[in-house]
């Protein structure tokens, strides 16, 4: 493999999402978030799979809360950004905002 | 309120999303955003929105799951690797269902088609099996260890029929070294509830105060009996209830421990709640009130705790450690012989025959056991028709694959290797079919489950699936896949691999032809068995609506309430109660008359008893012969259209006191006295003790039983003279006040006595479709199992024939290019399929002549060899057949022949 692997727009979106929400990020939280903030109607189970895919990466941590009759007796699964998934937001962060850089006239005006 | 989401959603989330912290996640957080949309949009938009969830999850999961799958396995083909020789069983195995899963997702069409025809066939055997397991297998809710269970039944002399115990012998048989570790006795019996609100009829139990313990149920709230209870001198008026009557009648109010309840006009003291979800110890029959035997007296005076000759309790007992059931039995009996010794002159229990505790008593295991068996063998035909289906579709994917086969074949993997790999993918669809077999059975129990019966019995229907059904399904698929992946497996990889490479073999062809015709007939001989029951049943129906009843059910009007079970009610009692109901019915406008039966005709019920003729020798005990008999008011043959043909009706004066007297039907009056009047003989019933009784009258014949009875003798006798606590008032309405006669008859008995329990308050059709119930659910099975079939069976033809078609193009394109002509190729596809389907309708015929005779019962009178339905079923059977061959012969034979040629 060579280079930098930069992350999905998805994955981007969710794990910002975590970092805002901070301490009480969980699947109803992040899905309720993004679609106030971006107005993106986030299906559970694609949610899910990212997180998983996150994980995997290491970019995530997640953690069982207890058993909660609300949620049909499921606990949540809180998650929280790892050290390597705060590098890779930046990472990924810059890379846009390089890219961006001398563009913001033609967009702010409109 | 359903306060879940759809569960059949939340199992399909389940079957996708790894257990663990992702499925908690997602179903958790669904739980919660569902919670909110329903209470916004409503229940219907919120299921459906959960399902575009569940959908959701469920692809992206099995999307990622094979992803994962390549990205693991990126290397060749497993059979032929060499890394196999090597690897273990397990991994091998998961290297087969690696590549089994590819090769499924590779032809979609083919998998979802052979999955869903799968499901079908094990949904339904599941869904039967579900039911038998929960009537006839599965341990009543509750109850711990129920293997150690037995049931020791009293057996008479003869050593064939099957009784009850005496009192006194539960308590020497407890008593004894029997190696049971407890013995508890029972007693089933229904009561009415009185207090706050509309009287309610439910059953009791009379138990030991062991009865409990033994077994293994704990008290909810409250206690369980006490030695002193189960004896008269000492127990008070106490009761157990039911966890749901407690919840139903007093909303779970712990008060009502010391507190009392109103039960057949006795105050009864409520000593505790048994443990939630307990019915007692028969499946679906749900006691709401234990007694204990002390207090049996108070609700029946007939009742004797001392007698040996009264016998009235059933036995319960658990098995010590290492105690076989023989051992039991022997130490039983050991026990009845040393009885009979101490007692010679009280008619002791004679000797005892232990059996396996089952959910259902002995009597009601057979006859479910035979319909149990009757329902497997229809939905066995159904998996059989699909699992022939999904053969055939499996042949010809293995056949279009046979160079693939062979290639791996010269590439050195050994032939094994490859059908273990063929076995696996068939396994694995199997498999998933299984799995959606199981939702459909999730689907089709909870339906089943809401089944109200029409009168009021204390019912508990639970078939939801458990693990044992889970089992089942997952044996049956895991069987049905191996053995109907296996033929194909064989013929595919059974090749010469020099000529398959250039062509395909001849010989393996027309052996796989063989097969093929071997699945076509299976499935017509399938369908022409579940066509032939649902079509014998729909006509047997059809008939029971045309039968000469004898009467006329139409305007009948039926009211039924057993006193007998209420208590405290003595037959004068009785007698006063039922006449000034019908005085007061009669006097009602929409009334034309009414009378009183205790056994009314065609409902399941009826009562024959010996008799003898006065006057003429008495013959042996055993060959005396039997007769129906009713008890009858005045009334009651005028309000049920029953004309009398010669002699007199009942009147009023045939009371009590008058000179007994009886009406007997044409049927009896010409098996005593051919060519004579009947008038003026005197027979004597019951035994020949009793009194004679004088014929008065002779009425024409009518339905007494069932409806396919032949003509029986039946004896009417005169209420008043004939006693009893248990009457069926019957009423003849006028035409047109049908609607409002319901009620005018509650009314009456509320007036007359208001604590009275209906059982029924209906028209006498409705009374009488109780009779109907099982010839019903068996028509209403058999035609659900039928068209199932045949649907099935006419994909799985025309898939099996048109691929067969289309395998001889070739030859087609030959023969029309040497001349034949297009009718006369068609003419040989048809008569190809015919042949085919000619075979199938014999095997099929001869197997439901074998079955159907067992059916007769409830066939109302149909022949099982009915010729319509059979020809009817042949025609339908043909027709399939031969639609199936035509459309591709067309096809076919439409082809230009030089392009047939050039195939492949």
């Amino acid at each position: 493999m060579g280079g930098k692997t930069y992350l999905g727009e998805f994955e981007h979106m969710v794990l910002a999402t975590i970092l805002r929400l901070g301490e009480g990020a969980y699947g109803t939280a992040i899905i309720v978030e993004i679609e106030r903030e971006t107005g993106r109607k986030v299906p559970s189970g694609s949610l899910s799979v990212t997180l998983d895919r996150l994980e995997n990466k290491g970019h995530l941590q997640s953690q069982m809360g207890k058993a909660d009759p609300a949620r049909g007796g499921r606990p949540k699964r809180f998650v929280t950004v790892t050290e390597t998934g705060f590098r890779a937001v930046r990472e990924s962060r810059a890379a846009m905002l390089n890219l961006w850089a001398g563009l913001e006239p033609r967009f702010e005006g409109k | 309120m359903r306060p879940y989401p759809p569960i059949l959603a939340r199992c399909l989330i389940s079957l996708f999303v790894p257990r663990g912290s992702a499925r908690n996640g997602v179903l958790g957080d669904l739980h919660e955003l569902y919670a909110v949309r329903r209470a916004e949009n409503g229940e219907f938009r919120a299921d459906l929105w959960y399902w575009r969830q569940a959908g959701n999850a469920a692809s992206r999961y099995a999307i990622e799951r094979s992803a994962g799958c390549f990205r693991r396995t990126r290397k060749n083909d497993p059979t032929v690797s060499p890394t196999t020789k090597s690897a273990g069983f397990w991994e091998t195995l998961l290297q087969d269902i690696r590549f089994a899963a590819r090769s499924l997702v590779k032809a979609p069409a083919f998998t979802v088609v052979s999955a869903l025809t799968i499901a079908l066939g094990i949904g339904s055997t599941t869904t039967v099996f579900s039911v038998v397991n929960s009537v006839l297998l599965r341990p009543p809710p509750g109850i711990q260890n129920a293997n150690e269970l037995v049931r020791p039944h009293r057996v008479a002399e003869d050593g064939s029929s099957y009784h009850e115990w005496s009192y006194p012998s539960f308590l020497a048989l407890r008593d004894a070294e029997t190696g049971l570790s407890d013995i508890a006795a029972m007693t089933l019996t229904a009561v009415g509830i009185e207090n706050d609100g509309a009287p309610e009829s439910t059953i009791a139990t009379f138990v030991s105060h062991n009865f409990f313990g033994l077994l293994g149920i704990q008290p909810a709230i409250g206690r369980f009996f006490v030695p002193e209870e189960d004896d008269p001198a000492t127990a008070s008026l106490v009761a157990v209830i039911s966890h749901s009557l407690w919840n139903r009648r007093f909303g779970g109010d712990s008060s009502i421990v010391g507190g009392t309840m109103r039960m057949n006009r006795h105050n009864i003291t409520v000593v505790g709640v048994a443990q939630e979800g307990f019915l007692g110890p028969n499946a679906m029959l749900e006691t709401g009130v234990w007694l204990p035997f002390g207090v049996a007296q108070v609700f029946d005076s007939d009742h004797d705790l001392a007698s040996f000759g009264h016998t009235w309790v059933d036995l319960i007992g658990r098995r010590a450690t290492a105690r076989s059931i023989q051992q039991v039995e022997a130490a039983l009996n050991l026990v009845c012989s040393s009885l009979r010794a101490a007692y010679p002159e009280a008619s002791v229990d004679y000797g005892a025959d232990v059996e396996q505790f089952g959910p259902i008593g002995r009597n009601a295991f057979l006859a479910a056991a035979a319909f149990s068996l009757f329902l497997f063998v229809a939905s066995g035909t159904i998996l059989l028709i699909a699992c022939v289906n999904v053969g055939g579709m499996l042949l010809s994917r293995a056949s279009r694959r046979g160079k693939e086969m062979a290639l791996r074949l010269a590439l050195g993997a050994r032939r094994t290797r490859v059908i273990r790999q063929l076995l696996t993918e068939s396994g694995m669809l199997f498999l998933v079919g299984g799995g959606g077999g199981l939702l459909a059975t999730f689907y089709a129990t909870n339906i089943l489950a809401s089944y109200r019966l029409p009168f009021e019995i204390p019912i508990v229907l639970d078939f939801s699936p458990d693990m044992r059904a889970l089992a089942f399904s997952v044996v049956t698929a895991l069987v049905t896949g191996l053995v109907f992946g296996l033929a194909p497996a064989l013929q595919v990889t059974k090749l010469d691999l020099n000529t398959t490479l250039k062509e395909d073999s001849l010989a393996s062809a027309s052996a796989r032809s063989r097969l093929r015709s071997i699945f076509v007939v299976a499935q017509v001989a399938g369908s022409a068995l579940l066509l032939v029951g649902a079509g014998l049943f729909a006509r047997g129906l059809a008939r029971a609506h045309q039968v000469d009843l004898g009467f006329e059910p139409e305007g009948l009007h039926a009211l039924s309430s057993e006193l007998g079970f209420q208590g405290n009610y003595t037959n004068a009692d009785a007698v006063r109660l039922f006449n000034d109901i019908v005085v007061r019915a009669t006097a009602l406008p929409q009334v034309e008359s009414a009378g009183l039966i205790d056994y009314p005709p065609v409902t399941l019920g009826g009562r024959s008893t010996r008799y003898a003729v006065v006057g003429r020798e008495p013959a042996e005990e055993e060959d005396r012969l039997v007769t129906e008999t009713a008890r009858i008011t005045p009334g009651l043959l005028e309000t049920m259209r029953i004309p009398i043909v010669q002699g007199r009706a009942f009147t009023a004066s045939d009371e009590e006191r008058a000179p007994p007297v009886a009406i007997v039907n044409q049927t009896f009056a010409s098996r005593e006295w051919p060519g004579e009047s009947a008038l003026g003989k005197r027979i004597q019933l019951y035994s020949a003790d009793e009194p004679a009784i004088a014929i008065v009258g002779v009425a024409r014949n009518a339905k007494y039983r069932s409806l396919s009875e032949e003509p029986r003798p039946m004896v009417y006798v005169p209420y008043e003279q004939h006693q009893a606590t248990d009457m069926v008032v019957l009423v003849r309405v006028r035409p047109g006040h049908e609607a409002s006669i319901t009620t005018a008859m509650s009314e009456i008995v509320r007036e007359v006595e208001p604590d009275l329990l209906i059982d029924a308050n209906t028209s006498y059709e409705n009374f009488m479709g109780i009779a109907m119930i099982p010839s019903r659910a068996a028509a209403l099975v058999t035609s659900i199992f039928g068209l199932l079939g045949l649907g099935l069976a006419s994909l799985g033809l025309y898939g099996i024939l048109a691929y067969t078609v289309g395998q001889r193009t070739r030859e087609i394109g030959i023969r029309m290019a040497l001349g034949a002509g297009r009718g006369s190729v068609r003419g040989m596809v048809l008569r190809d399929g015919a042949k085919l389907a000619g075979l199938g309708l014999t095997v099929g015929f001869l197997i439901a002549l074998a079955v159907t005779r067992m059916l007769r019962g409830l066939l109302h009178g149909l022949s099982p060899t009915d010729p319509v339905t059979f020809g009817g079923i042949a025609v339908i059977l043909m027709a399939v057949a031969l639609t199936a061959s035509y459309i591709p012969a067309r096809r076919a034979t439409r082809t230009d022949p030089i392009e047939a040629l050039r195939v492949d």
